[in-house]
């Protein structure tokens, strides 16, 4: 009887041994283990979760069909930012500054706004900041 | 409301497939089972409808979306009415309690760390649901995003099977019903999954050990897309259609090609990395026929290849007429191979594949196929074939990397190695197959 079901036993006690470490894994975790997120990235990493929020927050602020470009503290950050602008800003026209660390032709400064992300900002004349917190700034070119 | 739609539209999908649920070989398997094989031709059929609309220039709407699908459902549905079943009475019995108590905790704890945000994957709000909030706004694949050289991390090229199944939920409960419920496709993959590779093994194995496997392959791949944030990505698409593509080629039986076929052509249709899957599964199968003496095998690996070939080709076309790329530019360029990491690269490769848990996912069927090693036959080269092809495969694809790999190693290769995974259970699940198990009446 053992022997014809030692296959069976074989893949159920692997399959428990799975779930205990898998189990003990969430548990371990310091995020909670089954409180729901408010954000799609709210518990994978701190910045990422910034960035959405920061974007959603950016979305009422430029108006529709308005174009903007993304300025960040490093080209890697600039890019993530970009990325999910796209994906948030989307009655917007992105122009970005840079993709994937080099800058594009345009530079982004054709746009009409900028979405600073954190600390970084334009560094130009005739800008003037539209909206402000603490995940960063928007300015308005003025032309 | 939100919630209500987002179903809604699922259920809706499944309505698309439920000619898939009606086939006489389906008519054996549990309800669950049946649904899940309605939601992955649901999905194809959609699928290849946005495509042809694409190629007509047709905004996509819920109507226009529906039309095809509705129009191939009801003449599918009508035409397999009419046959009779050939397997009615023998799947009555249920699946083991103990085993299905298994493959629901393993469900249940996946749920747990889609809804908490532990495994959400970047590329779903870096790429995934950002092209499916854009198709869905454009009403299209939107050919100016395709050719916009500043969306090419979004993967351009890529099969729109998954975006596209996003995109159709947020027709009907909009792009809040992305971001709120998105992550859980990869639920809802994984679980459609779970009961039909159930009854897929119950047709060479007697049920209680068919039903371990399949649990076994729930708490595997739940705990590896857990670990490896595979939350609201593309894998567990793929997964269900490599799993059931891949098994049911294995099993072998004329009455499964259809269902192998569609599947497959789901894996082509979900990630360009179906597309390597599919290929090694057919070549498996071609290996086997040919050292099995059959003197169809080029026309038995025609039928099977037919379907995935022309529905890349289908997609490729789309992407040539709107001046799209056809190649990934974020990939490594082919070629410039350096052997310089060769050693590095196994060792970071085999610390990469823990899935989740130290790597029993990988072992446990190893230690199955050492003990029953002697009944390996030509019967499973499909699945043999695909394990050690995929791993071959990134293997070649890792040594075209510039400087150390290793990190580059750990990013994607507990994601990328879960169809070998996937099918390395199933192969080694069929390897353990006793010969007093009987294979069920088919």
């Amino acid at each position: 009887m053992v022997r014809r079901y030692a296959r069976e036993t074989a893949w159920m006690l692997g399959s428990a041994l799975i779930l205990v470490i898998a189990l003990s894994d969430a548990l371990a975790s310091p995020r909670p283990f089954f409180k729901a997120s408010d954000v799609p990235v709210a518990r994978l990493h701190g910045r990422l979760r910034d960035q959405w929020l920061f974007l959603q927050t950016v979305r009422n602020v430029i108006p529709p069909g308005a174009a903007y470009t993304v300025h960040a503290s490093n080209r890697d950050v600039e890019m993530s930012v970009f990325m999910i602008s796209l994906a948030v800003l989307t009655r917007n026209e992105p122009r970005p500054r840079s993709y994937f660390r080099i800058e594009t032709a345009d530079g982004g400064r054709s746009a009409q706004y900028v979405v600073a992300f954190k600390d970084a900002a334009p560094h130009e004349p005739n800008v003037r900041v539209v909206a402000s917190n603490r995940w960063g700034h928007v300015y308005e070119r003025l032309r | 409301m939100t919630a209500t739609l987002s179903v809604l539209a699922l259920l809706l999908v499944t309505v698309f497939g439920a000619p898939a649920a009606l086939m006489p070989v389906a008519r054996g398997f549990s309800w669950a089972a049946r649904a899940g094989l309605a939601l992955a031709f649901g999905a194809l059929t959609l699928t290849i409808s946005a495509i042809l609309l694409g190629f007509a220039g047709i905004p996509w709407s819920i109507g226009t979306l529906s039309m095809l699908p509705v129009v191939v459902a009801a003449s599918l549905t009508w035409h397999l009415s009419a046959r009779t079943a050939v397997s009615e009475g023998w799947a009555s019995d249920r699946a083991p309690l103990i085993a299905t108590g298994v493959a629901v905790a393993a469900l249940f704890l996946l749920y747990a760390a889609l809804r908490s945000g532990r495994s959400t994957s970047p590329d779903f709000v870096y790429f995934w649901a950002a092209k499916a909030v854009r198709y869905r706004l454009a009403g299209g694949f939107d050919p100016e995003f395709l050719r916009w050289p500043n969306a090419i991390h979004t993967h351009v090229n890529y099969p729109p099977l998954h975006p596209l199944t996003l995109a159709w939920t947020a027709f009907w409960s909009g792009e809040k019903g992305i971001w709120r419920y998105g992550t859980l496709s990869t639920l809802l993959w994984t679980f459609a999954a779970v009961p039909l590779l159930f009854e897929f093994l119950a047709l060479k194995l007697r049920r209680s050990h068919a039903a371990a496997v399949a649990a076994f392959w729930a708490a595997a791949v739940t705990t590896a897309l857990a670990s490896s944030y595979s939350g609201g990505n593309a894998e567990a698409p793929l997964l269900f259609f490599v799993s059931v593509g891949g098994i049911a080629t294995m099993l072998d039986d004329d009455r499964l090609r259809a269902i192998a076929s569609a599947a497959l052509t789901g894996a082509v249709l979900t990630k360009l990395e179906g597309a390597i899957v599919v290929v090694l599964i057919v070549a498996g199968a071609a290996a086997r026929d040919v050292l099995m003496q059959r003197k169809t095998w080029a026309l038995r690996t025609t039928r099977l290849a037919a379907w995935p070939a022309a529905a890349l080709a289908l997609w490729f076309a789309y992407l040539l007429i709107q001046r799209a790329p056809l190649t990934d530019a974020t990939r490594e360029p082919l070629g410039r191979i350096s052997f310089a990491y060769a050693a590095t690269i196994v060792d970071a490769m085999i610390r990469n594949l823990h899935a989740g848990a130290l790597g029993l996912g990988w072992t446990i069927p190893f230690v199955i196929v050492v003990f029953a090693v002697r009944r390996v036959s030509r019967a499973h080269l499909p699945g043999l074939v695909t394990v050690a092809g995929l791993l071959a495969f990134y293997y070649g694809y890792y040594l075209h990397a510039a400087g150390d790999p290793s990190v580059l190693i750990g990013w994607t290769l507990p994601r990328t190695s879960m169809p070998a995974l996937s099918l390395w259970i199933l192969t080694a699940g069929l390897i353990g197959a006793s010969r007093a198990e009987k294979p069920a009446n088919l």
